[in-house]
């Protein structure tokens, strides 16, 4: 009996190594390897051509913190993640409540038709909008002609290729985040709407002391999943400077400067440096997004 | 007074319902202009006023690229290295996921715990290592170096732990009593009865996949190992950008995601409402 068991537990085992084995192996070399490696090389002065590597302390960091192009890459972030995810919270809660309480025909359609962005991979994406802000051809330019208005250089201009990229990202998003208010607001009891009306609560009211107050999860879920996915932008943008019609400024993001400054000049250690900030930062995000959870519970 | 008030209620509903179809009309708009430009000559392009549709079908800017000694190369790339990803990366979370769910075992929390903590690291913070890893062993241009970051994922693991619990234990006893090994009981139980779950997941990684872009602009450096993200972005070249042959290459980018959707929206769809209910 006892052998018989044995035997069992043996077979179970090596079934479980052989499974979780492979995998951990891999999540290893693959994750666990290679950010361990990037917060040690943030302390070194290494290059990416030439071997060996020089203990410097903090001299990168102290370097990205004085550089300006690190300061603009940092901004340009800030500004693109935190006006992205607060404009497609806003569009998604207001597609999701329509969708959801219009009488008209065919909204489960338009609710389709709406989601379509969110599967249109990000070059296709950032190349059409490109294509809409061109400063000879675009569209945009052509309505601001015809109504009377002074052609703008989008594409050449920081300040106005940031808009444009947020668009991208606004564009991208708003559908993804309009399916998941869909779902906290179809959790929502109907009660609570039906004694609103009986004590003859008017759409803002209920907006405001129902609807709302619903939906506060779904809400911190995107505000904080929506920065952690904004503040690693990186195709848009750069996809959306690069190339022809463009001056050559590519708009800097924190991982358009790790690229740049590891793949371009080929230093390692600030590369690092840079990349270990944006890992803390998206590990602060993460920890008051489970913080978040926690209350909720 | 009552019909004032339900006067006053109308012209909101309409500014309302105004402001969504605006959002549907940005919706389509970019697709829309995307397909009706890869139709027009160059000459059309550039014409002022703009047409709204080609004057007459222009069919040389698919030619161009149907033809283009790179172009459908791409497009193999893209398809080699996401079906890659997706089967590699969905069979590992799959069994992955039955040993989560389904076995006691000494650690089992804490290597749960260590692989739900990778989710956090943002890849983008590992390329500098990953590349050299990569570039080391001899991976640089070749599609193992191109989908190696991506063969097993943290979140499909996640996913398939959840949707593989819910199978009843009696089930999985019943095949054990008749002494069947834990693969066999896999492949005859648990892949029939997950099989919703393996097509939300599959879609969600090709896709996912299918979009990436900065990995590929790493290690693919030769042209002809590009993948389309990349390659699309060469169609413009130093002078000017052929907007025709650009967007031909879009919409031919698009096919493989419209297609899936078309098919499988609801199973996108209820997979995108499991992401927001994890959280």
């Amino acid at each position: 009996m006892g052998v018989s068991w044995n035997s069992k537990k043996v077979r179970k085992y090596s079934f479980v190594i052989a499974v979780l084995l492979p995998i951990m192996l891999l999540f290893t070399v693959i994750r666990i390897i290679p950010i361990t490696d990037t917060i040690i090389t943030s302390l070194y002065r290494r290059n990416m051509i030439r071997p060996g590597k020089e203990y410097i302390g903090f001299e990168n960091y102290s370097y990205i913190f004085k550089d300006p192009g690190f300061f603009n890459a940092m901004s340009n972030t800030a500004i693109i993640a935190s006006v992205s995810m607060l404009a497609s919270i806003a569009i998604g809660l207001f597609l999701a409540v329509e969708v959801n309480d219009s009488k008209l025909k065919g909204m489960k359609f338009w609710q389709a038709i709406l989601f379509v962005p969110v599967i249109v991979s990000v070059v296709p994406s950032t190349l059409m909008w490109k294509m809409l802000f061109d400063y000879n051809i675009g569209i945009v330019n052509y309505v601001i002609k015809a109504l009377g208005g002074t052609t703008v250089d989008w594409i050449n201009n920081e300040r106005n290729v940031t808009w444009v990229v947020i668009i991208v990202c606004v564009w991208k998003e708003m559908g993804y985040n309009m399916m998941i208010y869909y779902v906290g607001l179809k959790a929502i009891p109907h009660e609570l709407y039906e004694s609103a009306a009986i004590d003859g609560a008017s759409r803002y009211q209920r907006l405001r002391y129902i609807t709302l107050p619903m939906l506060k999860p779904s809400t911190l879920f995107l505000f904080v999943t929506g920065l952690i996915k904004f503040v690693k932008v990186f195709t848009q943008s750069t996809v959306m400077t690069s190339g022809s019609q463009s001056s050559g400024n590519i708009l800097k993001t924190i991982v358009y400067y790790i690229y740049q400054q590891g793949f371009s000049f080929h230093s390692m250690g600030r590369a690092s440096a840079a990349a270990t900030v944006l890992l803390i930062i998206v590990l602060l995000l993460t920890l008051l997004q489970f913080r978040i959870t926690r209350e909720r519970e | 007074m009552k019909k004032n008030k339900s006067k006053s209620f109308d012209f909101m509903s309409f500014i309302i319902h105004f402001a969504f179809f605006l959002f549907v009309f940005i919706t389509l708009f970019p697709l829309f202009w995307m397909l009706v430009t890869s139709f027009k000559s160059p000459a059309e392009i550039n014409s002022v006023p703009p047409s709204v549709f080609p004057v007459d079908l222009y069919l040389d800017n698919y030619n161009k690229i149907l033809t283009d000694q790179y172009f459908l190369k791409w497009f193999l790339n893209s398809l080699i290295v996401a079906c890659g990803v997706t089967v590699i990366a969905v069979s590992g979370s799959t069994i992955a996921g039955y040993v989560f769910a389904k076995f006691d075992f000494r650690f089992k929390n804490l290597v749960f715990i260590i692989i739900l903590l990778t989710i956090m690291i943002p890849f983008e913070a590992t390329v500098v290592p990953l590349y050299l890893t990569v570039r080391s062993m001899k991976l640089v241009n070749t599609y193992w170096g191109l989908m190696l970051p991506s063969i097993v994922s943290s979140f499909g693991i996640f996913f398939m732990r959840q949707s593989i619990s819910q199978i009843p234990d009696s089930l999985l006893e019943a095949a054990e009593i008749d002494g069947a090994g834990y693969f066999y009981t896999f492949r005859k139980i648990v892949l029939p009865l997950s099989t919703s779950a393996i097509s939300v997941l599959s879609i969600l990684l090709f896709l996912t996949e299918w979009s990436s872009y900065f990995w590929p602009l790493l290690v693919a450096t030769k042209k002809e190992m590009f993948v389309l993200e990349i390659g699309l972005t060469l169609l413009q070249d130093e002078y000017f950008i052929d907007y025709g042959i650009m967007m031909a290459g879009c919409a031919v980018a698009l096919v493989p995601a419209m297609i899936l959707y078309i098919t499988f929206r609801r199973n996108i769809l209820d997979g995108i409402a499991f992401t927001g209910i994890k959280g």
